[in-house]
């Protein structure tokens, strides 16, 4: 027995002059009445033994406390000192101090509900338990989370919730990322007593994106706070009561709000799951990759859950700048067009017009042969929607040393402002928006050209009560707004000061002014913009604080072809074009194209401009490459690749580089890094990722225009938002929601 | 039969380099010897002469000519004969002795071609696939 | 709300024919007392399966007479009674008025609330639908679907119970040929069930909801002291539009004193005890 005592106060101060971490957070039991007791805890945390260290916020999050002392107030969370914000709750205190309390109906950007009960915690000199959730934190409060009051309040919740709750875990999809389990497991009591019948729920229609097993639900009323505040559109509620409620819309009505895919991930349990992704699928065997949607110009930040060569979903990541933690349902569900339609082997249209797959050594010399048949200033070359900036650098770089000028990007119009970047950027930031007080959107209708930046707005009109004026066709806002006028007179009228909006904008302490990128493909484009830097100078929205004059681009590739100088008149370079190079452009008009162009067709899917296409050079989508991406306030994001290649498809620049060097133009880039040394001889912003350049000149040197504005009234420039690009147009889910949700 | 004699017949090492550059001949030899056999199992008459395939060979083992360290001589040479083995004693078929042995040595790629002279490591790359 | 096939198993177990396991139709969810009724008390204790829940679905189903693109507007009367009830309300809260639009949308429809109404009353009360739909699903009494003229509700709470309300509503329904909340052909009576109404003295007894003279003859009244032949009579003098005496049917009791006369409270009650205010 003594050696035996012997051997371990040996290893034990061998363990402790080793380790000392470790040791530290051993717990030597001792009488002394100091351990554990909250006064000696908070005086002497960091150095006593007995406790341990003061943890983290959850999730690394960073606390900002006000600047002025007397806003912040001290709590103690099981014993430890936390500073926080007045106005805090409870719960959130104890997110500040490392605790993470289970909950189901809170959610940090919805309203705060306190209906579940889990978040029960313990407080001193307080009788029950407290709902952390909706008890806002006083100073002084002692907090305990990890008492047996606390404890026996979490297993009695969960019983409670677990007893009408049906047994579908296995065929349930929310199973492996269902809260309720989670916290079941964690926080729950190990057997239940419920031995009735439990009741079920009539599932409802929701649509062809939502799958509702309505007796899932817990009535957390997740889903009824997001459709109020986030989405706008109040259709869901909760009717009936006791345990017959029922999350229900009343009378069969389809969530028709572009953001109502979110409503998937909001659900804490399985009753609202993605329809299209409804059993494919279990959680754990799904790759995550962290890139960026394309669909449209916000750069939402997303992750790509893909299953070998397949993506299976795509869902949300955090991005407070940008789309906080929701995506709209075009980019949350279009991946099923990344299996449809793709182009995976090069081809050429023989004689008899059909093509033939060849190999790229066929492909590229038969190529470079007509380029050389060619005239230097009759070769374009045209940019799609989804390209991303390497690549449109490779492009205009083999075009210029061919000999030709001509190389454009799509949607940009005749004359692109690519002059001065705050001619073309959302240059007050998307999460600038928020500071704003009144909007004045002029011929763009933000909820189906950039969902996000139209919550962004909702969000604030419901905070802030700021005053929005549109003009253009009637559109349906999700939000209060004024509906000025039709056309370019309403603004002009707004110019000289004659119309009754005038007063709001002169009351405004932070106006912004929204343009559409609609608005570049009109002759009058130079004017219309003339007259709204007018309107920005005379009600102060561009100071040296803030500058409220925005435009908001459509496709992903806009305000990066504007930073690369893809300037070419459409209408010209089109006409006068004997060898067309498409790189994804399958919007762009081909009316004017001579009948014998030589078309070459670079891009993922079999689209519109395929069927005029004379050679087709396959190549990756954006989920399969790396690439970088300028969203509409400017911001450089990049992609990165997800699954691998489909077939023989190569990436986009690698191709235009192949080309070059068969053309004999090789072009001096091998690898991705040095494209992207020369793209930051030209654009340095694009390198760098994450961040936001500001513009820095302003628009007060461009000279006056001498151009009239017409009278054409604005129109809507995106007529179906579920089908706007190549992988959206060949995507069936896409079109069910086009035929069933679509507003008519 | 005649697999179970020639594997009894080689020895583990070679003592020096000078030994194991006369297995070495010894192999060639031995394989040289088996190819009428060769010819005969697979019909590769119409195909390709005895003439060409000594030459393959040869060049096959001069490929490695750079080795200097006996062990790793002797297992080549083990390696060798055991793919002389298979394909003596028909473990093989008539398409992998004509693709790796009497078309060119690049795989089984129609081309041997010398269009790829003047092109880039990158166009090479390209042309392969879209990962490098 | 049960599954049928809970239901239908537990029937099978009881060895009841069951009538209503053959209706689909997703009106009716509450078991039907009739059909177990012979085998009641002792059965219905042991099987929870019979415990009524509300008996109301908590989505909409479309039919002629319900549709939500269907007109439907306060008559000029009431438009002018809206305007008072809103009136008790603040201006920007004026879902506060949701529930007594609701009921009076109720006696102007004759017994319930069209889809159409609900919608109306959205738009009056400058609220998005869904929270008048949650309104009107949350309280029983909101009727959503079609009534009868005479709104017949059984009080089925234990002091009723023990007396025969059971009987009563067998009876009633026997004599109507109706299920509950089932109209009958003549879109005279319907019967429901109701909670305790404060007449356990006189138990059991039967509420009216007249719906028959618009929203200014509305009458809620009650027949107490009931027996299935009694309610008959009842039934029948509503059906040629006489009006029953209302409150107790029994011919010596007066009001809730008992039969004979009141044994106490003969006078004029004591004043409290109160000391004398004007001493100091």
């Amino acid at each position: 027995m003594a050696f035996l005592a012997r051997a371990l106060r040996q290893s034990n101060s061998r363990l402790s002059s080793r380790c000392p971490a470790v040791a530290a957070s051993c717990r030597w039991i001792s009488p002394t009445a100091a351990a554990g007791s909250p006064e000696a805890g908070a005086a002497v945390a960091p150095a006593d033994p007995e406790l341990p260290p003061p943890r983290e916020p959850v999730g690394g999050a960073r606390v900002e406390l006000p600047p002025n002392p007397e806003d912040a107030l001290e709590v103690f969370v099981d014993g430890h000192a936390v500073r926080i914000p007045k106005g805090f709750t409870v719960l959130q205190a104890c997110e500040v101090a490392g605790v993470d309390i289970p909950r189901f109906c809170y959610h940090s950007r919805l309203s705060i509900a306190g209906n579940c009960r889990m978040c029960l915690v313990e407080v001193e000199k307080s009788p029950k338990p407290v709902a952390s959730c909706a008890m806002p934190a006083l100073p002084g409060m002692k907090i305990k989370t990890n008492t047996p009051v606390a404890k026996k309040a979490r297993e009695g919740v969960m019983e409670f919730l677990l007893m009408n709750h049906p047994l579908d875990c296995p065929i349930c999809d929310q199973g492996g990322e269902c809260d309720l389990q989670d916290q079941s497991m964690a926080f729950g009591a190990d057997r239940g007593r419920f031995t009735e019948m439990k009741r079920s729920v009539v599932d409802k229609n929701l649509g062809p994106l939502v799958k509702t097993v309505m007796t899932r639900c817990i009535q957390c009323t997740r889903c009824v706070r997001f459709a109020t505040e986030v989405a706008g559109v109040q259709d869901l509620g909760m009717l009936g009561r006791g345990s017959g409620e029922e999350i229900g819309t009343y009378v069969e009505k389809l969530m028709t709000s572009e953001l109502s895919g979110n409503v998937i991930d909001i659900c804490p349990v399985g009753a609202l799951t993605s329809k299209p992704f409804a059993f494919k699928a279990r959680n754990w065997e799904l790759k995550g990759t962290e890139t960026i949607d394309v669909t449209d110009a916000v750069g939402s930040n997303i992750r790509v859950d893909s299953r070998g060569p397949e993506v299976m979903r795509i869902v949300p990541r955090i991005n407070e700048d940008i789309n906080e933690e929701w995506i709209s349902d075009k980019t949350r569900f279009c991946y099923d067009g990344l299996k449809r339609q793709r182009l995976n082997d090069p081809m050429i249209r023989g004689p008899d017009g059909r093509f033939k797959a060849v190999t790229w050594r066929d492909a590229l010399a038969v190529v470079a042969e007509v380029l050389h048949q060619v005239k230097p200033e009759e070769i374009t070359g045209v940019a799609g929607k989804l390209s991303d900036a390497e690549s449109m650098m490779a492009l205009k770089d083999f075009v210029n040393r061919m000999g030709s000028d001509k190389v454009l990007c799509e949607g940009n119009g005749p004359n692109p402002p690519a002059d001065l970047r705050s001619n073309y950027l959302m240059n007050t930031g998307i999460a600038g928006l928020e500071k704003a007080d009144v909007f004045l959107l002029v011929g763009t209708q933000p909820r189906v050209e950039a969902a996000m930046v139209n919550a962004r707005i909702r969000k604030t009109v419901g905070a802030t009560q700021a005053k929005v004026g549109y003009i253009g066709p009637p559109a349906d806002l999700n939000y209060d707004h004024e509906h000025l006028g039709t056309g370019p007179e309403t603004l002009v009228e707004i110019a000289e000061g004659r119309h009754p909006f005038c007063s709001v904008l002169q009351s405004a302490k932070n106006p912004v002014i929204i343009a559409g990128a609609g608005l570049f493909e009109r002759e009058d484009q130079d004017a219309l913009f003339s007259t709204i830097e007018t309107v920005a100078k005379k009600f102060n929205v561009t100071r040296p604080d803030w500058n409220g004059l925005n435009v908001l681009l459509l496709h992903a590739a806009q305000a990066a072809a504007l930073d690369l100088g893809l300037v070419a008149n459409p209408a010209e370079s089109i006409k006068s074009a004997k060898f067309l190079y498409l790189m994804g452009a399958d919007d762009i008009s081909l009316d004017k194209l001579p009948e014998d162009a030589f078309v070459v067709y670079q891009g993922h899917h079999g689209d519109k401009a395929v069927y005029r296409a004379n050679v087709i050079l396959p190549s990756s989508a954006f989920s399969e490459k790396e690439g970088t991406y300028e969203n509409t306030e400017g911001c450089t994001q990049w992609t990165i690749p997800a699954v691998p290649t489909v077939g023989d498809a190569r990436d986009d620049w690698k191709i235009i580089r192949a080309l070059s060097e068969v053309a004999g133009a090789q072009l001096p880039y091998d690898s991705l890094s040095a494209v992207r040394d020369r793209i930051s001889t030209v654009a340095p912003n694009l390198i760098h990722v994450d961040e936001k350049e500001p513009c820095t000149i302003s628009a007060e040197v461009k000279p006056p225009v001498k151009q009239q504005v017409s009278s054409t009234p604005f129109k809507t420039v995106i007529e179906n938002f579920y089908m706007t690009d190549a992988i959206t147009r060949a995507s069936k889910i896409m079109a069910q929601c086009s035929a069933t949700l679509l507003k008519k | 039969m005649a697999f179970t004699m020639r594997a009894v017949k080689v020895p583990p090492n070679s003592a020096s380099l000078e030994e194991a550059r006369h297995r070495v001949f010894d192999f060639f030899k031995q394989a040289c010897r088996s190819i009428p056999t060769v010819m005969e199992i697979y019909n590769l008459d119409d195909v390709v002469t005895p003439s060409q395939l000594r030459s393959t060979i040869a060049k096959e083992i001069r490929k490695n000519q750079n080795v200097t360290n006996p062990k790793v001589i002797d297992m080549l040479l083990f390696k060798g004969t055991e793919e002389l083995n298979n394909i003596v004693e028909h473990a093989k078929q008539r398409h992998h002795v004509i693709g790796q042995y009497v078309i060119g040595q690049e795989g089984l790629v129609h081309e041997l071609g010398s269009k790829d002279q003047g092109s880039s490591d990158f166009l090479k790359k390209f042309y392969t696939s879209n990962y490098f | 709300m049960l599954p049928p096939a809970a239901r239908l198993a537990a029937r099978r177990l009881l060895g009841l024919a069951s009538s209503s396991a053959s209706e689909a139709a997703a009106r009716r969810l509450a078991p039907s007392p009739i059909a177990a009724s012979s085998y009641a008390a002792a059965a219905r204790g042991s099987v929870s399966s019979s415990r009524p829940f509300s008996t109301a679905l908590n989505y909409h189903i479309d039919s002629p007479e319900n549709k939500p693109d269907m007109k439907w507007e306060f008559s000029e009367a009431n438009m002018k009674k809206v305007k008072e009830i809103l009136s008790h309300y603040p201006s920007n809260y004026k879902q506060s008025g949701i529930i007594p639009l609701l009921d009076l949308a109720q006696q102007q429809h004759g017994g319930w609330v069209p889809v159409a109404a609900m919608d109306a009353i959205a738009k009056i009360v400058e609220v998005a639908p869904i929270r008048v739909y949650e309104v009107a699903t949350f309280y029983t009494m909101f009727n959503r679907t079609k009534v009868g003229k005479y709104h017949l509700l059984v009080c089925g709470t234990t002091p009723c119970m023990i007396r025969g309300s059971r009987e009563i509503e067998e009876t009633l329904l026997e004599h109507l040929g109706v299920k509950r909340n089932e109209v009958t052909s003549d879109g005279l009576f319907s019967v429901g069930e109701m909670e305790c109404m404060g007449c356990c003295v006189n138990a059991p007894m039967i509420a009216v909801a007249d719906y028959s003279k618009g929203s200014e003859g509305y009458t809620y009244n009650y027949y107490e002291d009931l027996t299935p032949k009694r309610v008959v009579e009842i039934v029948e003098m509503l059906r040629r539009g006489e009006i029953p005496p209302r409150g107790t049917q029994h011919p010596e009791r007066k009001n809730c004193g008992p039969a004979g006369g009141n044994t106490t409270l003969h006078g004029e009650p004591k004043p409290p005890p109160c000391r004398d205010l004007d001493a100091c």
